[in-house]
């Protein structure tokens, strides 16, 4: 009767196992990932537990969900806080094997505890209606909607898109060349020009760089041997304003 | 003669009789009857109406984010659907849980259906990017669990936050194992906690009344506190703490009404383990717990020790009155009617089904304890920074308190209500709202402590719910002085478990008492919809309540702020960790985006260096002793305001007009400096290497 009645009890210990091994097994798919994930952070440990401690209360269906999660979320607070401890620290092995355990040895006190004391087994709430169940899917299509249009990124209409200019030392650390970058974020394709100054000296010059939203153009410029010490500067102009500024960048650089 | 009878479980069949002939003889005659049968299933009855009401309530949401794609949009018609929504979802469902005839199953679903929709409102508002004042600075904190697999490290934003590591843990553990991003899993995290907020509360409710419907009501008040919508919705530790200390609350009811034995030392497991939970999660939520049972214990004690002179006392006072009564009706004045009033006030009535109050006052005095004494150790060996981060709140909160209470604050320090610290002026309409929210709950009040005196007075919980309730409004003065509202505001969610209560037993008293029609559950209508709308107005900055734009859509491309190209330009090409000086909003992106260590803000000088016109060897100053490597400079002056700092910017013609901008002498001042570089700009923000000016050495 008490095994009957402790199906529950193997399912809680089925979802434990399934994030073992999700964890131990490269899994890519994240829907599956999610769906072992979730509940064994947020419901099955604590089930588990709030089983071991009740093992013949008679308790509602909310009571107990509350307790599964309210207790699940003190286990990982409380277990993430021993994993710190531990010398494999926070991590998905770490976590699967920790909750895993927890729930195995909830799950064995409760079962324990319920061939003691008598009592298991949960009361499943009554299913509603077709009717009802109509009703419910379509508020929840109504909410996934709201979401969706929430979601959906505004036209550019009103807004100002925008562009990057950098001036950076070279990658490698050589004096000799410095890195120049320009990103796009306006809302059109854009031409620019690019100057390279130094102390009124024209270093390097690009007179047509064409980006479209969202794309990035890159450069290491290599200087003149001569170069003194200074501020090197990059100037950056729009092909349809040429004779304003859009952009300045500038860079100390020392010889060495 | 018509008669309705539903019966349910056992006898599912409702039964109506209705006359066969009009009564055309003397009435009092019986006239023979027809009975018919309509099945009425369990599952009706059970489910009631939360299934239609669940299609309304999604409409309300529906509302909500159609509300929001209109703000994003700059549209000026985007605020009647945000009123309209909320009210939608949350005022039909007040009516219903009003009524008599609803079941504990539907009034718990509906209970969770609001609470839900309240929850949306913040996820509608913000449903790509965590861009909530807090919710990044927490989002880093996960990002370094993930990174380094341990906890406790350092957050220079909010130094606090990592010592309190419990919503960083959970999240952490669902991104590692799920493999979802912290912003999903964060939403996930935190809606998770919602629900077993409001249910938590629920039981909680219904324990300390004996009625579901008293507890649906209670739900209800509590989800219209000021915080309940933005605050304590956002991606902090604070929205996870609450509902754990509910859980743990709940559990010492439950445990209070237990004798002795087995079963009290589980449900002591359950507490002890709830409760170490929310230390490690929240400092704020585990004193304010810590407080409410050392109110309780002293309460108890209090109850206990003072009881039988209270009673005497009592009794004379009654004795005396009835005298007097009895004495005027003599003398022609008053009536029957005032002694019957008279007796019916300070008679008990019997007690409703509760036995919580059954323990002995060791118990929770015990528990007092445990939850000081671990409180403390909490904070002395792990999180003592917390004590330099929040005794600065307290200690104003102080002043202002006895500022208030001698009735001299200075001239000039007093609050303007409804007016944003970007000059933003509520509307009239609001202003009135959210003053009627609070003139409406203050209405309330007598009309819930009456029902304590006639029914709960000999239980302490009711006693300390019904002081939290008192407490919020003493509290309400300190919103009128900068010092004091800031505690004001952040003990609204606690305090409003009382208010919850007090005014929940009240409404279903008058309610039931004076069975009202259809212009009783109008006025009802108008009521809770002053107190819902109130408590968003009260509870959020009206900058910040409407959805911006955040994301664009340009072709297959989308667009995000500048603010969050820099952050995340950063961490590609100078690598992170660190050193930054900037501005409110950017300080939050740099963290999250850049994972770099900024600082911003009045604490350490920053704000006065970057608003000054110069470099001066003030400013100078400041980067050196903050080893400042970098800053970003932000133009625009709503980037101090990181409530709306992050958004694209939303002008007539698409430029930003010059009085938004600070002046050029503010924004250009490292343009001058020798040896600074200014290597990155992208119109509104630049990036200086000030490395040459802290003395701090470049790094990469």
């Amino acid at each position: 009767m008490v095994w009957r009645q402790s199906s529950d009890l193997l399912i809680v210990i089925l979802a434990a196992g399934a994030a073992l091994l999700v964890a131990l097994m490269p899994v890519d798919n994240l829907a599956l990932r999610t769906l072992v994930a979730l509940p064994i952070v947020l419901l099955v440990p604590g089930y588990a537990t709030q089983a071991a401690i009740f093992p013949s209360r008679v308790m509602s269906t909310v009571e107990r969900g509350l307790f599964s999660v309210g207790l699940s979320l003190a286990v990982t607070v409380l277990g993430g806080v021993l994993l710190n401890l531990s010398p494999w620290g926070l991590q998905q092995i770490s976590w699967a094997v920790l909750l895993g355990a927890v729930t195995l040895l909830m799950c064995s006190i409760a079962l324990l505890r319920r061939l003691w004391y008598g009592g298991g087994g949960v009361s499943i709430p009554e299913a509603p209606s077709l009717g009802h169940t109509l009703l419910f899917g379509l508020a929840g299509a109504i909410v996934i909607g709201a979401i969706a249009i929430a979601r959906t990124p505004v036209s550019s209409q009103g807004l100002q898109g925008y562009t990057s200019l950098w001036l950076l030392p070279s990658a490698n650390g050589d004096a000799r060349s410095v890195l120049l970058g320009i990103s796009s974020e306006e809302f059109t394709t854009r031409q620019y020009r690019l100057e390279l100054h130094m102390n009124q000296r024209l270093l390097h010059e690009l007179s047509s760089i064409e980006l479209a939203t969202g794309e990035q153009w890159e450069q290491q410029v290599d200087l003149p041997a001569d170069l003194p010490d200074g501020v090197i500067e990059a100037v950056l102009y729009r092909l349809d304003a040429p004779e304003v500024v859009y952009r300045r960048a500038t860079l100390w650089r020392t010889a060495k | 003669m018509k008669q309705d009878i539903e019966v349910h479980k056992n006898n599912p069949i409702q039964l109506t009789e209705q006359p066969l002939a009009k009564a055309l003889v003397n009435p009092t005659v019986t006239i023979p009857t027809r009975i018919t049968a309509r099945l009425v299933s369990h599952s009706e009855i059970m489910w009631g109406w939360l299934p239609a009401l669940s299609v309304i309530v999604a409409a309300g949401v529906m509302l909500v984010a159609l509300a929001y794609t209109g703000s994003r949009a700059g549209k000026d018609w985007a605020e009647f659907p945000f009123w309209f929504g909320i009210l939608t979802f949350s005022v039909p469902v007040a009516v219903r849980l009003l009524a008599a005839k609803a079941s504990r199953q539907e009034r718990m679903g509906l209970v969770v259906l609001v609470g839900l929709s309240y929850y949306l409102v913040k996820v509608l508002h913000s449903p790509v990017a965590f861009t909530f004042s807090d919710e990044p600075v927490h989002s880093y904190n996960v990002t370094q669990i993930l990174a380094t697999q341990h906890l406790f490290h350092e957050n220079h934003l909010l130094k606090a936050t990592p010592l309190y590591p419990g919503l960083a843990i959970v999240t952490s553990a669902i991104v590692t194992l799920s493999g979802l991003s912290i912003f999903s899993a964060g939403l996930l995290v935190i809606g998770v906690a919602r629900i077993t907020l409001v249910l938590a509360l629920f039981l909680l409710y219904e324990r300390a009344s004996g009625s579901s419907r008293v507890a649906g009501v209670a739900a209800l008040f509590y989800m219209a506190n000021p915080n309940f919508t933005f605050y304590s919705a956002q991606y902090a530790y604070e929205s996870l703490a609450l509902p754990i200390a509910m859980v743990c609350l709940m559990t010492i009811v439950r445990r209070l009404g237990v004798a002795r034995g087995a079963q009290r030392i589980d449900l002591t497991i359950v507490i002890l383990l709830t409760l170490m939970a929310v230390e490690m999660t929240h400092h704020m939520t585990s004193y304010a717990i810590t407080m409410l049972l050392f109110a309780w214990w002293l309460i108890s004690l209090l109850k206990n020790k003072l009881q039988p002179r209270l009673t005497k006392w009592y009794e004379r006072l009654v004795g005396w009155g009835t005298q007097r009564i009895a004495r005027l009706r003599h003398s022609g004045v008053g009536g029957d009617r005032m002694m019957r009033w008279w007796i019916t006030f300070t008679s008990p009535e019997p007690n409703s089904s509760t036995s919580y109050d059954s323990a002995s006052s060791g118990d929770i005095g015990a528990l007092a304890l445990i939850a000081a004494v671990s409180t403390l150790a909490w904070l002395v060996y792990i999180a003592g920074v917390t004590i330099s981060y929040l005794s600065p709140v307290f200690l104003r909160t102080v002043r202002a308190l006895i500022a208030l209470t001698a009735g001299d604050a200075p001239e000039g320090t007093s609050r303007q209500l409804f007016r944003s610290t970007s000059g933003y002026v509520a509307p009239l309409w609001e202003q009135a709202t959210a003053l009627g929210s609070v003139v409406f709950l203050l209405l309330g009040l007598p009309l819930g402590l009456y029902v304590i005196w006639r029914r709960y007075r000999g239980h302490t919980l009711a006693l300390v719910l019904s002081g939290g309730a008192l407490v919020y409004f003493g509290l309400l003065g300190l919103r009128f002085l900068p010092s004091g509202w800031e505690m004001a505001n952040r003990s609204s969610e606690f305090l409003f478990v009382g208010i919850g209560f007090v005014l929940g037993l009240g409404i279903v008293e008058v309610w039931s008492r004076y069975r009202a029609g259809w212009a009783g559950k109008l006025l009802f209508m108008g009521f809770m919809g002053v107190i819902v709308l109130g408590g968003v107005i009260l509870g959020w900055s009206p900058n910040g309540r409407f959805a911006r734009p955040y994301l664009v859509q340009v072709g297959t491309h989308t667009v995000e702020p500048q603010g969050v190209t820099a952050a995340k330009w950063s961490r590609t090409y100078l690598g992170p960790d660190h050193i930054f000086a900037t501005d409110a909003s950017n300080a939050r992106l740099l963290l999250a985006f850049g994972q770099q260590h900024p600082y911003t803000g009045e604490r350490y000088g920053i704000r006065d260096m970057l608003l000054s016109g110069r470099v001066g060897w003030a400013e100078t100053e400041i980067l050196q002793t903050m080893a400042v490597q970098y800053v970003l400079v932000d133009r625009r002056v709503i980037s101090w305001d990181q409530l709306v700092g992050y958004y694209f910017n939303r002008a007539g013609t698409g430029d930003i007009q010059q009085e938004q901008l600070l002046e050029p002498n503010v924004y250009r001042k490292f343009d001058k400096q020798q040896y600074v570089s200014r290597f990155y700009d992208s119109g509104n923000i630049v990036i200086y290497d000030v490395g040459a000016v802290s003395g701090v050495a470049p790094v990469k």
